[in-house]
Parts: structure tokens; sequence; C-alpha cells
């Protein structure tokens, strides 16, 4: 069992803290790691309402960090946040170095493979750090994943009541342009029921014909997964709903980060390369629309989102297939473990 | 100073007090507006090649490199010595060399890359001229469609060159691919 210290910074919203908190978990608890998540905003890991095991502590942190004299042996740095003078200063006082690592964010884009694991050497201390390269593709880290979860996943989905028409969540950032989306929602055949964060977008508003909108309070993780298992499409952003989508093997549509020079559309192209690499060429097409309509706002995608719908059987079938596929690939804390493990052995 | 994501190939840069020259550098962007630069980089010092990634703002002490024009005097074993016009000597192993070590002629007017006053690199003129000494004869009625063949030179490299150089003659080679560029002139 090795001693980690996993440190984050929570730029905005949940993510940050989310992914790091899912991290640790599965390193404690499918690993046997002991867990010090040091967090600069422990409030919002407290509002996920993640269920940590006692393996874990959640301690807070900022810039004038003080290394504790039970520091572990491995120092995991997620996203970049930038690990504490005070601990690159106590690494290279070692014998030998600590396992040093930077878990980056989730990148779509095959590039993330020729640049996952790739030495770091420190330009004043000459410590050496390897960057983690989270992705969809094989050779990069992968993506959290519990052990069982597709199986958890389809034992809970066979519970479920059957729902007469659709179900679908939304959890999308402020700007999308939800009009054109809730205009064909109530244009459908079938009724929609659409389902949203109670403060997400609180003006909005079903307008008249088949959709009915009915807003959730804040979800712990587990109950956010129940949410996407049981919808038919989902609508999510960023990265942890995101990834958890992916899992839930139901269609998709993906908002990611909004960034500049709007590089955010060249990673949806990188997922949609591989989400629709087995998917026929008209609902590859259909979901490439919808992606883009969905960050473009004031096109024409009343239509898109139309044709979308009518589409969802087949698309159902191939997010399943996908998620299938997808896990084969080992997932990120198991690679994580693995290095970490590597490393040992070799020194 | 210099930022990862200014850096361009042919920069010199200091990483852990070891200088090392930027073959080649590819900009990623990682997520949530940060981005990464992977980086080829080789030793000046070791002559070790190595592949790195930094955070697009890492910072990196950069540096300029003293070059000084010289002659190629002599060589005693894999320590070969040039000197300026000021008589002061430089000695470079061998390998720093590499192939061109081949082509160094008597005082063959090259370029000495100092750091810390050391020599780290001889750049040799871009173009050399080499006699062929041997090379087989273009067969008449070859139809293979091979346009080269291959030809030993007074270094002793042996290159490819047209099928229509013959023993004897004297052509231009590229001091650095160690390919045939044209007749000499």
């Amino acid at each position: 069992m090795k001693q980690i210290e996993l440190f984050c910074k929570v730029v905005d919203n949940y993510g940050d803290a989310g992914v790091c908190g899912r991290l640790a978990r599965q390193l404690a608890a499918e690993h046997g790691h002991a867990i010090r998540l040091w967090i600069d905003k422990p409030e919002v890991l407290a509002e996920l309402r993640i269920a940590l095991p006692a393996s874990i502590k959640v301690e807070g942190w900022n810039e004038s960090f003080a290394v504790p004299p039970d520091f572990g042996d491995v120092v995991l740095e997620a996203f970049s946040c930038g690990t504490p003078e005070s601990v690159m200063t106590h690494m290279k006082a070692q014998p030998k170095q600590p396992v040093w690592l930077n878990v980056e964010y989730l990148s779509t884009e095959e590039w993330a493979v020729g640049c996952n694991m790739v030495p770091s050497t420190h330009p004043r201390t000459g410590l050496v750090q390897h960057f983690v390269f989270p992705g969809f593709w094989p050779g990069t880290a992968g993506l959290n994943r519990e052990a069982g979860l597709l199986e958890q996943r389809d034992a809970y989905i066979a519970t479920l009541p059957r729902h007469t028409g659709l179900r679908l969540s939304l959890f999308c950032y402020k700007w999308a342009p939800t009009e054109p989306l809730l205009k064909a929602l109530a244009a459908h055949s079938q009724p929609i029921t659409l389902l949203m964060p109670h403060n997400l977008l609180p003006e909005l508003t079903a307008p008249a014909g088949n959709l009915k909108i009915e807003r959730f309070q804040f979800l712990p993780q587990a109950e956010y997964d129940h949410l996407l298992w049981s919808c038919d499409l989902n609508l999510v952003r960023g990265e942890d709903s995101f990834v958890r989508a992916n899992w839930a093997g139901k269609p998709l549509i993906w908002q990611a980060y909004p960034e500049e020079q709007n590089q955010h559309a060249a990673k949806i192209a990188g997922f949609l390369k591989r989400y629709t690499a087995n998917l026929a060429a008209a609902n590859a097409e259909t979901l490439a629309l919808a992606h883009e309509v969905w960050i473009l706002p004031g096109l024409d995608a009343a239509p898109v989102w139309a044709r979308l719908l009518n589409e969802l059987p087949a698309l159902s079938a191939h997010a399943k297939a996908y998620a299938t596929e997808l896990a084969q690939q080992p997932d990120l804390a198991g690679q994580l473990a693995s290095w970490i493990e590597q490393q040992r052995i070799r020194t | 100073m210099k930022i990862a994501q200014d850096l361009r190939s042919g920069n010199v840069i200091m990483i852990n007090d070891q200088p090392m020259v930027v073959r080649k550098a590819e900009y990623s962007k990682s997520g949530r507006n940060a981005s990464v630069v992977k980086m080829r980089l080789h030793n000046l010092l070791s002559g070790t090649a190595t592949e790195q990634i930094y955070k697009s703002d890492e910072k990196f002490e950069d540096i300029t490199l003293d070059k000084k024009a010289v002659n190629y005097s002599y060589n005693t074993g894999d320590l070969y010595t040039f000197m300026d016009p000021e008589f002061n000597q430089y000695d470079v192993q061998k390998d720093v060399l590499g192939d061109s070590a081949a082509l160094l002629a008597d005082n063959m007017e090259c370029e000495v890359t100092l750091y810390n006053e050391k020599a780290i690199a001889i750049e040799l003129p871009k173009r050399i001229v080499q006699e062929v000494v041997y090379t087989e004869p273009a067969a008449r009625g070859d139809t293979s469609g091979k346009v080269t063949k291959v030809a030993k030179l007074n270094s002793g490299i042996e290159i490819d060159v047209p099928a229509f150089i013959e023993i004897g003659e004297k052509i231009e080679i590229d001091s650095v691919s160690l390919e045939y560029t044209g007749r000499a002139k």
C-alpha cells in the first residue's frame, strides 16, 4: 500500500472535485492505497456527497502549504494545479525521488496518446514528473470507471418500470441555445419528460406541446448515475457528467467546456471520431449536426433535434455497444496503480 | 526567461543545469484553456536526445551560445582540434562530429559552438567537395529503373549518386545529410 498525496484545485463548478473524488475513491477501494486528498475548497467536495472510505483523508491546502511529517511517496497533481514549492523542496531532499504525476484534463483527441506518460524534467530542480492524459483512445490513461460499473448499470436498468414516451436529462452551460431544442422536443410525436437540475436556467419553461420539464435537486454522484441510466438521451457538459454519460450506454450529446478560439469544437470532433467509428454514416452525421447546433447559437437547430429524436432507436443500440467496447480499455485508476507499482519495483 | 509555448526549434534552454537544444516543439490544448508543449530535446553536453512535456507556461532560462569561425587543424585518435584566427585551440570528441568527421580536410573553415568556453558542436561548410574513388559504371541497357548507384568517396564515405557519375569526378555533398547535391563547379 502506498500513501498517495493528491492535490486538487477547484477552478469552477464541481468537475475538478468530482473527478478527484472518484479517482481517490477508486485508488483506495480497488487498489488498496491510502489517499490524502488535498483540496483548496473542501466544501465543494462535501457538497458532492461522495461516499469516501476511511482510507481517504480530505484536507484543505493553499500556497503556503507545509509538508506534514508523514508525507507519502507518491504525489499526484490534478489538472496541472501546481505542486506546492514546499513539496518540491521535500521531494528534492529525499534519497529516492517520490513518484510524481500530473493527471491532466480529459483529452478526446488522438494526440493525447503520444503525450501520455511522457516525462517532464523540472527546469530548476531536475525532479521528474510524468504527465498522465485521460482519454478515449487506446494508449491514453483511460477514464474513471469503477469495477463492475456496467454490470451495476444493467442490473439497475432491469429494475426500472417501463416509461411511456421519452425521458431526457439536460445538464448544460448557461449559454446553451435551448430554445430550438425545447421547440423540437415539444413538437415530437411522443410525450417527453425533460429532467433538469433545479438551479439550471430556472426561467426555462416548456413550450406548448408534448414536453414536460421536471426539476431535480442536487444529486450525489451515484444518484446522478441512476438518472443517466434511466434516460433515453442525456445532454451533458464538462468532464465528469460527460464520462458518466458514456458509461450509461445511452445516446448522449456533449457540451464541452467553452475554450478560447472555439477550441472546444476540436474536443467534440475528437470525441465524435472515436464515438461514431462503428456507427452508420447517417446517424453519425446526425450526431455531428446536433453537437454543432448545441455549441453554436443562431443555427436552425429545431430540425436537427427532430432528426436526432427520430434516430434514437439506432443511437441507443450503438451507445450500449460503444460503452461495452470502451470498457475493454484499462481504466484511469487501474493504469495509475500499475504505474505506481512499476515505479516501486524499479526503485 | 522564455515560457514553453514560445519555444521554437533551435532555441537553447537550461534544464537541470544542462543546455538543451529544442529540435521540435508541439503545442496541444489539453482542456479548460490549458495547454501543453511536447518537445524533442538534444542535450548539448551529453549528446543524448530526449522527449519531454511541459505546461505551456513553464518558465525556462534560455541561453545564447557563442559561435566562432575556426579552421580544422589535426586529430589525435578520437580528439579533433580546431584553431581560431587568434590561435586558440578547441578540442572536440569524435562523437560530437558524428559522420561528418570523415569529411574534415586540412584547414577546412568551420564554425565552433561554445558553451561555458567549451566546444560542444562543430558546423562544417554546408556543401563539401568530394572525389569519387569508386563506383560501378552505368550499365548500358539497364531497364531496372534505378537512377542512382553507390559511390565511394575519397573520405571513405559511401553515398548514393546519380547513375551518370563516374570514377574521378568531383561532386558536392551536403555535410549534414551526407546526400549528393550536384557536380562540383
